[in-house]
């Protein structure tokens, strides 16, 4: 302000430092003030015409847009409420539900039960016969084994296939 | 005849008047709001006129910035803290900026419409339509930054510390620029041969009456 003020004193009146320059100032002026009267004559009246409405207007506008945020406000409080609601629903239902679901056995699913078990039980045994019969074989050639090494008979052989 | 409040005109309590006019006008009233195109639509308008060269242009420019001013009042976005001018045409610098952003875009230089403007006679109260119209030439020729400062003084009548508060820029460095671009006018008036009738028109030198005030 106070550098405003010296500005003021060095260039108010006849004791600028350049008349020239108060001179083109003086010019502009001009200029400035041919532009500001060479605005149409209706300029203002067009202006506010164009204008009023938006004036009056943006307090409607302004209504408009806070109720439309209360709405969508309300619309989003609402679906969260139903989620809410939803999802202690489901933590409830899984607080109370059986730890192990119980699974009700029909006659004929224990039917099959029982086939299944005669089936495994006839299996084991086939496989113990077969065992036992293997065993019989393995001793049957060990005994051979022996037998044989006590005879003279290999040599015979072993002399006539030369 | 519209009154245009530059700053040659201003009552002293302007800003108070103001101040009621805005408050008015942000109630809904028409008759405010109609006060308040009349101080300025003229300074808005001869700042874009300036600027882009185009009158229709320059109207559309002035209702484009009175409808953002009319929808801010509208809404209570605006209080008056004694800044309503530099809001003003902060705005309008801002939609000038913006035309020429397009017109550069469309491969259309505002400079083209200048022309005719620069060419027109402008009636004259000191000095010849020949001299003033030698001086919208060099308007033409400055700097961005020093063509902004001399038509936001002399178009729209702004206080240097109203342009601060446009320009973002220190008050001496305002002072600064204003003053070499009256140098390069001046220069530029020299160099098309018209320079000694400025400098010895008497007439001029009565009917200055003073040079820049806030």
């Amino acid at each position: 302000m106070n550098n405003d003020s010296n500005n003021q004193l060095r260039f108010t009146g006849d004791s600028g430092p350049d008349p020239a320059d108060r001179m083109i100032e003086s010019a502009l002026d001009q200029i400035g003030q041919a532009d500001r009267l060479s605005a149409p004559s209706t300029l203002e009246s067009r202006v506010l015409a164009s204008t009023q409405a938006l004036l009056a207007k943006s307090g409607v506008a302004d209504d408009a847009r806070v109720i439309t945020r209360v709405r969508s406000f309300s619309w989003s409080l609402r679906i969260a409420a139903a989620i809410a609601v939803m999802a202690c629903g489901g933590a409830a239902w899984l607080a109370v539900r059986p730890a192990v679901p119980t699974v009700q056995s029909s006659p004929a699913m224990a039917a099959l039960e029982e086939d299944i078990d005669a089936i495994i039980t006839t299996a084991s045994f086939a496989d113990a016969s077969v065992a036992d019969e293997l065993d019989k074989l393995d001793a049957d050639t060990l005994n051979f084994g022996q037998t044989s090494a006590s005879q003279e008979w290999l040599d015979v052989i072993e002399e006539t296939s030369l | 005849m519209t009154r245009v409040a530059s700053r040659d005109d201003r009552e002293p309590d302007a800003g108070e008047r103001l101040a009621d006019l805005l408050a008015c006008a942000s109630a809904g009233d028409n008759d405010a709001w109609r006060s308040i195109i009349d101080l300025y639509a003229r300074r808005v308008f001869a700042l874009a006129k300036s600027r882009c060269g185009d009158a229709v242009l320059a109207e559309e420019i002035t209702q484009s910035v009175f409808a953002t001013v009319a929808s801010t009042l509208g809404t209570g976005g605006y209080s008056e803290q004694g800044k309503f001018e530099p809001w003003l045409f902060r705005i309008t610098m801002n939609r000038v900026r913006d035309e020429a952003r397009r017109a550069k875009r469309a491969g259309v230089s505002l400079e083209s419409n200048v022309a005719p403007i620069l060419a027109a006679p402008t009636p004259s109260r000191g000095l010849g339509p020949d001299i003033l119209g030698k001086l919208r030439q060099g308007l033409g020729e400055l700097s961005d930054a020093d063509r902004e400062v001399i038509e936001l003084r002399h178009h729209a009548g702004l206080s240097f510390k109203e342009m601060t508060e446009i320009l973002n820029e220190p008050l001496g460095t305002l002072l600064a620029r204003h003053h070499r671009a009256l140098k390069k006018l001046r220069n530029f008036l020299d160099a098309a041969g018209i320079t000694s009738p400025i400098g010895h028109d008497e007439s001029m030198e009565d009917s200055t009456g003073g040079g820049i005030e806030s």
